[in-house]
């Protein structure tokens, strides 16, 4: 475990656009602590921040109380697709390879007891994990699995469906035409819309009835920030490398967008709390950022 | 670490076992690049343009490929997923996409498809399989296997010419030597994963091949069977192939890109190419295509002996026996000699004209068409043209056809004699039985008339980001204006265009006109020269009379006026509002242009169109600021051109009185600060506020439409900027640079360097982008590794 000195409250430079957002200078988490540092995700209270390595190797946990560090898991790719759940623990996948035939499972990991468990093992294929209020839930390709028996609302993309589920009950929509497929589901705080990424389309903001309510751009990893706001990240690329990434702030209802960061900021893989007010994200070389930011309705 | 397994799941045991069967297999395939723009690969091949959809693009046989190999898979039961069926630029996913979708896909491998092209001036064609991670230590180890696999299976191919045949599999870590970026497509893989550069499209003839879906099948093909061979998967196919090419045994290809091996022979289109029995009995046949590659394919071949007859009617048919074996494709690649057992003449000739049209141009070119090829010697001696002109003869077409090009324009209105002679022979050594001799009238155009061209005589260029400009009354022939006017400083040295950024006129326009970026900027202060040559044209060849040479002067606009103060910065585009005054304007948008902009935040650009030729006018209203101007101010506005020759002037209000300013035509193309002095046109006891902007067409060709943009308007402040860095290779942004400096190019770009001005090294970073946001402001220079070489450039990064 180490200790990081955050600068988080040294916020010297703010500025207000005419949105009435205001936004304060990013603040590099972690450095003189990681090398390099990926994909970061924030709790919901944002109060702590799990990040991987390169190549989604290992995953930690970040306190930001007191700036100390955690290792969950030096796996590979436990830092892929991790979360943070309802009950409290985070919950990641793993990938290990047999010969030639990889097989992901699902871990979870206490917090406050430290205490790991295997939830799912050896499957072929395993969705990102979706918190639900008690626990978890995966689809894997032998279906849906859960650890509890809430029948909350939960959602996942399986080619070019958004599959919802609620109540026990699984209902699958394809509100825009996509030929390779949707990705990176994700519910609102208050489980009223769902935003998804369209290959060739974009972010889509949909109803849970799965009936569009906006088309926000041909933009990638959508996040929530409360229920209102979207932050993504912009990319683009020669077919090879990264020519310019940055972080975008959308208004779910499409009449909105706001630059959080520059083209060639080179920033990506967004993640928010409009609970604390927080969006981190990392940069193509592996550094992580923090921001704060307030709007204004 | 505790297990659970909760009741409400189904159970789930771990599986160990190796999978070995089709349908126990998920294979991701991402076609690479895609909708023909910007981040595809273009190779202009005859008879495609430059740009042209129908020829030659990396996106389009890498998606035949792809789709080849996902029925090929589907058939056999695998299970796949492909990331692209079109070629839009819309399903050209993002990197970060295409491995979601992967993973998502629970893929057991990914394919990302391509192929490669070195460059550089160099040529060469053999496959390149690259993987994530070191050479000696993939990030997924079984990567290195299969494409090794790949690569084996690939070099299979006869069909193609290889210049070479090793193995090169490489991790992209290693090959790029730079450390851990690599490749964004492989980065966020789960899976076993390879990039495969199947072949070299930057090698013309390879290119051709490309363009034949056939072709593609085949490396396809080759694809299949590696996922067979590395899992295990017994080959249930019973039938085999064969392959190869139909190319003239004699006759070499008249181009100018480099061939090797029998790529050098002409291939021949539309050959037959049928499949036999022994005993003569036809199977089946195949016909090549008219894209110059020869290349046959014939599928689902039953294992045996067969006879190959090759036909076509310009040659002598041809036959050879072909062994085919099951899961195999066989190959034979053949060779067909040409007919020659007639006497020669000419079939066509141009130009063709009757006494009493009107005349030609004055460089109409002399061609003769043969029904063989010629012996050029004997030919180019019986040519003779009266009265005499100056021009050079030249054989193309496999010496099918004979051109006679004048060095100097024909007289105008001046009746012409040709004649060749029958002394003229073939290939065969037979002479025409008789002359040929035909006339043809020439007219009264032997010039290029020149609209404009920027800089000119006098004028004052700022120093950052030069454009060279070229108006003519004719489309142009583009390279003859980008390849020919030329820039120099005071010591004659030629300043370089950024080929990359060069654009020009299209044929619909009703004029022409080339824009020539210079790839560094000027240096402020230094005289520099303008010379257009007389070789510059237009399509037609009719070429610029005289030559023109003329100086110009650098400046640096970007300089601040320490007692200047802001009146508008225009960087709020939403002050700017076109009004409904506007007449014979059919489109007017406004918008904020922070990449062009001279100082502050962003400029404002103003793209419109006139409906008509003449007589048109734009008018925006500005939203009034707090700074006034007087009849004792004098203005400067930064004023972007278009080279339009329309005209810019500013409405200053005062209570009721409405006046305007004129700033002038805008006749030259880029920055120019504009100064006016008020007192010409406002009182010196009364305050003024800008109420608009109005732009009045002018009646030359190229005053339609266009884009002009406006920067600071002060009595005297401004600040700097330094604008982007662009060589003929690379764009190196932004600069200055606060957090990252970013470097993209047509090659991968395998590391960044960057020093101090005293040389020693402050940062170094593998891939194309690097981190400046904790390297102190200053300048800097940065060295960029792509493809074997390096690039030196000075940048500089600065912080707030």
């Amino acid at each position: 475990m180490k200790n990081v000195i955050l600068s988080l409250f040294a916020l010297s430079a703010m500025y207000v656009n005419a949105q009435e957002v205001t936004v304060s200078k990013p603040v590099r988490l972690l450095a003189g602590v990681e090398t390099e540092a990926y994909n970061p995700v924030l709790s919901a209270d944002g109060s702590q921040m799990l990040f991987t390595g390169q190549r989604c190797k290992g995953l930690k946990v970040l306190t930001f109380a007191d700036g100390a560090t955690e290792t969950i898991s030096t796996a590979e790719n436990a830092g892929y697709q991790a979360i943070f759940s309802n009950d409290g623990k985070v919950y990641f996948s793993i990938k290990e390879y047999e010969g030639a035939v990889g097989r992901s499972s699902l871990l979870s990991y206490d917090v406050n007891t430290k205490e790991s468990s295997t939830i799912v093992e050896g499957q072929k294929k395993l969705s990102a994990p979706m918190a639900l209020r008690n626990g978890v839930a995966v689809k894997t390709s032998k279906g849906l699995q859960k650890t509890t028996k809430d029948k909350g609302i939960y959602v996942y993309t399986e080619g070019s469906k958004v599959v919802v589920g609620n109540n026990g009950k699984e209902n699958e929509y394809s509100p825009v035409e996509s030929f390779a497929g949707y990705l990176w589901a994700t519910l609102s705080p208050d489980n009223s819309k769902i935003a998804f990424f369209a290959a060739g389309k974009g972010i889509v903001v949909m109803s849970l009835d799965g009936k569009v309510i906006s088309l926000l751009g041909n933009y990638e990893k959508p996040v929530w920030y409360g229920n209102n706001y979207i932050v993504a990240q912009n990319a683009t690329d020669d077919g090879h490398q990264y020519s310019s990434s940055q972080i975008l702030l959308l208004k779910a209802d499409g009449s909105f967008k706001k630059e959080l960061t520059t083209p060639t900021s080179m920033t990506m893989h967004p993640s928010a709390s409009a609970q604390s007010g927080k969006i981190v994200y990392d940069t193509v070389d592996g550094r992580i950022y923090m921001m704060e930011i307030t709007i204004k309705e | 670490m505790k297990k659970i397994f909760m009741t409400i799941m189904a159970s789930c045991s771990i599986l160990s076992a190796v999978a070995t069967t089709p349908q126990e297999l998920v294979i991701y395939i991402n076609p690479g690049h895609g909708g023909y723009d910007s981040d595809d690969r273009n190779v202009v091949i005859d008879p495609y343009k430059q740009g042209d959809p129908e020829g030659y693009w990396e996106s389009k046989s890498n998606l035949v490929k792809g789709m080849h190999l996902r029925d090929l898979l589907n058939e056999r039961g695998y299970t796949t997923g492909i990331s692209r069926v079109t070629n839009t630029t819309a399903d050209d996913l993002g990197l970060e996409t295409i491995g979601g979708l992967a993973n998502a896909a629970g893929a057991d491998i990914f394919l990302s498809i391509h192929s490669n092209a070195t460059g550089t001036a160099n040529r060469r064609n053999a496959p390149l399989m690259l993987f994530r991670g070191y050479d000696t230590e993939a990030v997924y180890p079984e990567s290195p296997k299969v494409a090794t696999i790949m690569n084996e299976q690939l070099l299979k191919n006869e069909a193609t010419v290889w210049t070479s045949t090793s193995i090169n599999i490489r991790g992209d870590w290693s090959f790029y030597s730079w450390g851990t970026q690599g490749l964004g497509v492989l980065r966020k893989l789960q899976m076993t994963g390879v990039l495969s550069e199947g072949s070299f499209h930057d090698y013309v003839p390879e290119a051709y091949r490309l363009m034949n879906s056939d072709f593609c099948w085949m490396e396809a093909w080759h694809f299949l069977k590696s996922y067979e061979q590395y899992y295990g998967i017994e080959s249930k196919e019973t039938k085999g192939y064969v392959a190869g090419v139909v190319y003239d045994s004699r006759l070499k290809r008249d181009v100018d890109y480099k061939m090797y091996d029998r790529d050098e022979y002409i291939p021949i289109n539309g050959a037959k190419v049928e499949l036999c029995k022994e005993d003569g009995t036809k199977l089946q046949e195949y016909v090549t295509d008219n894209i110059n590659n020869g290349f046959y394919l014939l599928k689902d071949v039953e294992p045996g002996t067969y006879k190959l007859k090759i036909t076509k009617d310009t040659h002598i048919s041809a036959e050879t026996s072909v062994v085919v074996t099951a899961n195999n494709i066989s190959y034979s690649n053949i060779a067909l000699q040409k007919i020659r057992d007639t006497a020669p003449e000419v079939v066509s000739y141009t130009p063709m004209w009757t006494a009493g049209e009107e005349g030609l141009l004055c460089n109409t070119p002399i061609v003769f068409n043969f029904n063989w090829d010629m012996d050029a010697t004997s030919t180019e001696a019986a040519f003779k043209i009266t009265p005499a002109v100056e021009g050079t003869l030249t054989w193309s077409d496999a010496n099918y056809k004979m051109t006679f090009t004048p060095t100097t324009p024909y007289l105008p209105n001046t009746e012409y004699t040709v004649t060749l002679g029958k002394s003229a022979q073939h290939a065969g050594g037979m002479s025409m039985v008789a002359d040929k001799t035909f006339t043809f009238k020439s007219d009264n155009r032997d010039y290029l008339t020149i609209l404009n061209y920027f800089p000119r005589a006098g004028a004052e260029v700022n120093v950052k980001s030069p454009v060279v400009a070229f108006l003519a009354d004719q489309y142009l022939d583009a390279p003859t204006a980008y390849n020919n006017i030329k820039i120099k400083d005071a010591s004659g040295n030629e300043l370089a265009y950024s080929s990359r950024s060069i654009t020009y006129g299209k044929y619909t326009e009703p004029y022409g006109w080339a824009k020539m970026p210079l790839s560094k900027a000027l240096v402020a202060g230094e005289d520099y020269t303008i010379t257009i040559p007389v070789t510059v044209a237009d399509k037609t060849g009719i070429h610029v009379k005289d030559e023109i040479v003329e100086h110009f002067k650098a400046v640096d606009m970007s300089v601040a006026k320490t007692d200047a103060v802001n009146v508008n910065e225009f960087d709020d585009v939403t002050t700017l509002v076109g009004n409904s005054d506007q007449s014979k304007a059919s489109t007017l948008t406004i918008t904020k242009d922070s990449s062009s902009k001279l100082f502050g935040t962003a400029c404002a650009s103003m793209k419109y169109t006139f409906t008509e030729q003449e007589g048109g006018k734009i008018v925006i209203d500005v939203a009034p600021t707090t700074e006034t101007v007087s009849g004792i101010d004098a203005i400067e506005m930064s004023i972007f051109g278009d080279i339009s020759s329309n005209t810019m002037n500013l409405i200053f209000v005062s209570d009721a009185e409405e006046v305007i300013v004129p700033m002038g035509a805008i006749d030259y193309l880029g920055w120019q600060t504009k100064r006016v002095n008020l007192g010409l046109y406002l009182k010196a006891d009364k305050n003024y506020t800008l109420k608009g902007i109005e732009v009045n067409q002018d009646n030359a060709k190229q005053g339609a439409a266009g884009i002009i943009k406006i920067d600071n308007l002060v009595k005297f402040v401004s600040q700097g900027s330094v604008e982007n860095i662009e060589t003929s290779t690379i764009r190196i942004y932004p600069n200055p640079a606060s957090e990252y400096i970013i470097v993209n190019g047509e090659s991968y770009i395998e590391g960044l360097q960057l020093f101090d001005l005293n040389g020693k090294l402050i940062a170094k970073q593998s891939g194309n982008v690097i981190n400046v946001s904790e390297i102190v402001s200053g300048t800097y220079i940065i060295k960029v590794y792509v493809s074997g070489s390096e690039i030196t450039q000075k940048v500089v990064v600065k912080h707030d």
